[in-house]
């Protein structure tokens, strides 16, 4: 057990370490040669736009749940004048970033792992390497930067649309007045977690298009293959971004600190 | 323009009614299959040892940092609002119990085991294994389906109780490190936020989610279009519906737990 | 002339290529037949880069590939053109766009010739301009291994090498093909290496005829000669059972 384990451990830092090295390749051909805009307008417009409709409506439900959780917890304390700003920013800073993420990675990430493994499997992408042409330029890297550029985009509306849903249920069921809600919002939310939660947008649509297009490209064996490393994809990308959002919450944290007590921001 | 807007409206209102046709034959088979007595329980062990092991790895080790974070936040917005942060250990355990110790769970299990699920039957139908299955007079639903079902049910129940588990354990040590907690000091102030109930809350939770998303990613296998193409697109379809449906289900049973 | 020598290759526990040694002459039809899974694909995909051997030499033309880079490949690949078992078609492109992307990619011809360029290949694999517009999904099978074809020969390449180009064909279909190597073959002054395990085609189409068999060359010779071969595995394909 110990050594399935320890086994499962190694190949996991293993894997990291490809993807982070896929990843730097990408991006290295991307600053060499860069990548038509229409192309790039044409990926962004079917991995983006498709999902807006789900991005507003899965940001919506969270914040509205976050909001009614809060407020439990609040009412214990009679605080719940607080709802408006705590609900928003625990909704930012954290629960909005991860689970909104959570949602992109299946609807943007498995789409792409599918879409490039299929390619794999039908020899397409040899075909490409034997005409001359260069696949990772030709069809990862405007893919690559169309899933950065619409998950940082989907995630902003999504938290948007969360705080919103959350003012929604206040009014509606928590008998917060959305005046309140609202204006409570500043007292709590500080440019410190606006800025948390761009953060996380950005390192999250990152995140989810370098292991997607990694497990895409690399996908074997056929049908089954695809189907195994959408799974895998999936996995690798949500346990990565839970990692992630823990680092960037605490180097964020810690350059905060250091602002307000160092340098007196 | 309108005629594709109104084409796609349709196609994804028909969407839930045909996922809904679904999940009736399931459960008229599922009752018939009760009828008679017979339970294949060997192939639901085995399903519930491959999900249940394969994934616990996983999902402590996700929800061991999930508590982190939280204990990070809680620490970060008590200080401000309440300018102390002793009960941060105990409120963040508390949210884990009611919301995100559910929820992460069966995300992870939409990817891992939802997408599996889907493609591990889409393959089987594009290689006719399924059909070859009815020519045996082994009626599929019966033989793949239904074992599945329960052992993801159950698997999701349990792994979410255990990782909370964890998260609890964790909370404590990092209360313990940290903030200068005793375990005893820490599990008082947890049980003053906490109640029964929303231990209840998470486990039906738990079961709704564990319910949903193996019906969902069976519906797709089973509808898997030929090629590699279809297994990737049933792969993504499983887990795309899957996480939408654990958020909205998990809406519903929060709003309908906790504030009724 | 393509040379390998003593090329060896395995994946895993299986020894795919064994010491595989060969040539092909300029100008020659060969035919390599072998049973479902001993190799021939993986050799054919030496060829072109896709694959490197574990050890031994191939020779394109007298220049040694094994060591190139995938920017030095670019050469070998205008010298060798491959045509996949399965079209391989870029299913985001029309047809026209498809057999235009190695021409663009490699430079072949200057924008303005390229749309005749494109619609001379298709016409010498039999299909008509009117199917450039089209997609590859709205293609039949035998149609999108026909563009396939068209979009290898566009880069002009010495050699040709076709993975399996009638399996899975219908018999009709399958002399279609034939046919269309064996003219192309002469016509263009290629030299084409066919994976196949079609003996019949290959007795009837084929200048010379090699067998390989747990990956290596077990027998070879001219279709007369073949059809005289004592080998076991000879007579069995000879005799369509294998």
């Amino acid at each position: 057990m110990m050594a399935v384990l320890r086994n499962s451990a190694w190949s996991t830092i293993g894997e990291l370490g490809k993807t982070t090295m896929f990843g730097c390749e990408v991006v290295g051909n991307l600053l060499r040669y860069g990548t038509p805009f229409r192309g790039l307008l044409l990926q962004m417009y079917v991995v983006g736009v498709r999902s807006i409709s789900t991005t507003v409506f899965t940001g919506f439900f969270v914040g509205a749940i976050m909001a009614i959780q809060i407020h439990l917890q609040l009412r214990d304390f009679g605080a719940q004048a607080f709802l408006g700003g705590l609900s928003a920013s625990v909704t930012l800073r954290n629960v909005g970033p991860l689970l909104i993420a959570f949602i992109l990675s299946g609807k943007v990430g498995a789409y792409t792992t599918a879409e490039l493994g299929t390619m794999q499997v039908t020899d397409q992408i040899s075909a490409i390497r034997c005409l001359g042409m260069d696949p990772i330029r030709y069809l990862v890297a405007p893919r690559f930067l169309a899933v950065v550029v619409s998950s940082f985009l989907l995630l902003v509306i999504g938290l948007m649309t969360a705080i919103g849903g959350g003012a929604l249920i206040a009014a509606l069921d928590l008998g917060v007045n959305t005046l309140n809600y609202v204006q409570n919002i500043p007292t709590i939310v500080t440019g410190w977690s606006i800025l948390t939660g761009v953060a996380k947008s950005f390192v999250f649509g990152v995140i989810i298009a370098a292991v997607s297009c990694y497990r895409g490209y690399t996908t074997r064996n056929g049908a089954s293959g695809v189907g195994e490393n959408v799974k895998s994809a999936s996995v690798q990308t949500l346990v990565t971004i839970i990692i992630a959002d823990f680092a960037l919450s605490n180097w964020i944290g810690g350059l905060m600190d250091f602002c307000t007590e160092v340098l007196g921001w | 323009m309108v005629t594709a807007i109104g084409a796609h409206t349709l196609r994804i209102l028909s969407h839930p009614v045909e996922i809904a046709y679904f999940f009736t034959q399931f459960l008229k088979l599922l009752a018939r299959q009760l009828g008679t007595g017979r339970f294949r329980f060997r192939q639901t062990v085995d399903q519930l040892y491959s999900v249940g092991v394969e994934s616990a790895g996983v999902i402590f080790f996700s929800i061991g940092v999930v508590s982190l974070i939280l204990v990070l936040e809680f620490s970060f917005h008590m200080k401000l609002v309440l300018h102390q942060d002793s009960l941060v250990p105990a409120f963040s355990t508390v949210l884990l119990i009611r919301e995100l110790g559910p929820v992460v769970t069966a995300l992870l299990l939409v990817s891992r085991v939802g997408a599996g699920l889907a493609a591990e039957i889409a393959t089987m139908k594009i290689t006719d294994q399924i059909d070859a299955l009815r020519l045996l007079s082994i009626e599929p639903f019966d033989y793949l389906v239904v074992p599945r079902w329960i052992a993801v049910w159950l698997a999701a129940v349990l792994l979410t109780i255990l990782s909370i588990g964890v998260a609890i354990l964790g909370g404590a040590t990092i209360a313990a490190i940290k903030l200068g907690y005793g375990f005893g000091e820490y599990f008082n102030s947890m049980f003053t936020f906490s109640h029964f109930s929303d231990l209840i809350g998470c486990i039906i939770k738990a079961s709704v989610f564990g319910n949903l998303l193996p019906l969902i990613a069976c519906y797709h296998g089973f509808k898997a279009k030929p090629g590699s193409e279809g297994v990737g697109m049933a792969a993504t379809s499983a887990v795309v519906e899957g996480s939408i449906v654990v958020i909205l289900a998990d809406f519903v049973v929060t709003y309908l737990f906790y504030t009724l | 002339m393509i040379e390998f020598k003593k090329v060896s290759k395995r994946f895993g526990q299986k020894q795919v290529l064994n010491e595989l040694s060969f040539h092909v002459q300029r100008g020659e039809i060969l035919f390599l037949l072998g049973r479902s899974g001993v190799g021939k694909s993986v050799t054919l995909r030496h060829l072109v880069g896709l694959v490197r051997p574990d050890s031994g030499e191939i020779f394109v033309d007298g220049r040694e590939i094994t060591h190139l880079s995938e920017s030095e490949f670019l050469e070998v690949r205008r010298k060798c053109g491959m045509v996949f078992q399965f079209p391989a078609l870029l299913d985001s492109l029309n047809v026209y766009e498809n057999v235009a992307f190695g021409v663009r990619a490699l430079k072949i011809r200057p924008g303005n010739e390229e749309r005749d360029w494109v619609l001379e290949k298709l016409r010498l694999v039999h299909l008509p301009p009117s199917v450039a517009d089209l997609m590859p999904a709205q293609l039949s099978f035998g149609m999108q291994k026909k563009v396939s074809l068209a979009r290898t020969l566009a880069i002009h390449p010495a050699y040709l090498l076709f993975d399996e180009p009638t399996t899975s064909l219908d018999p009709v279909a399958t002399r279609v093909i034939h046919e269309l190597i064996h003219s192309l073959s002469r016509q263009l002054h290629v030299t084409s290496l066919v994976i196949s395990h079609d003996m019949d085609g290959a007795l009837e189409y084929a200048d010379r005829i090699l067998v390989i068999d747990k990956g290596q060359i077990v027998a070879g010779g001219t279709p007369a000669q073949m059809r005289q071969e004592k080998h076991p595995l000879v007579r069995d394909f000879l005799g369509g059972s294998a």
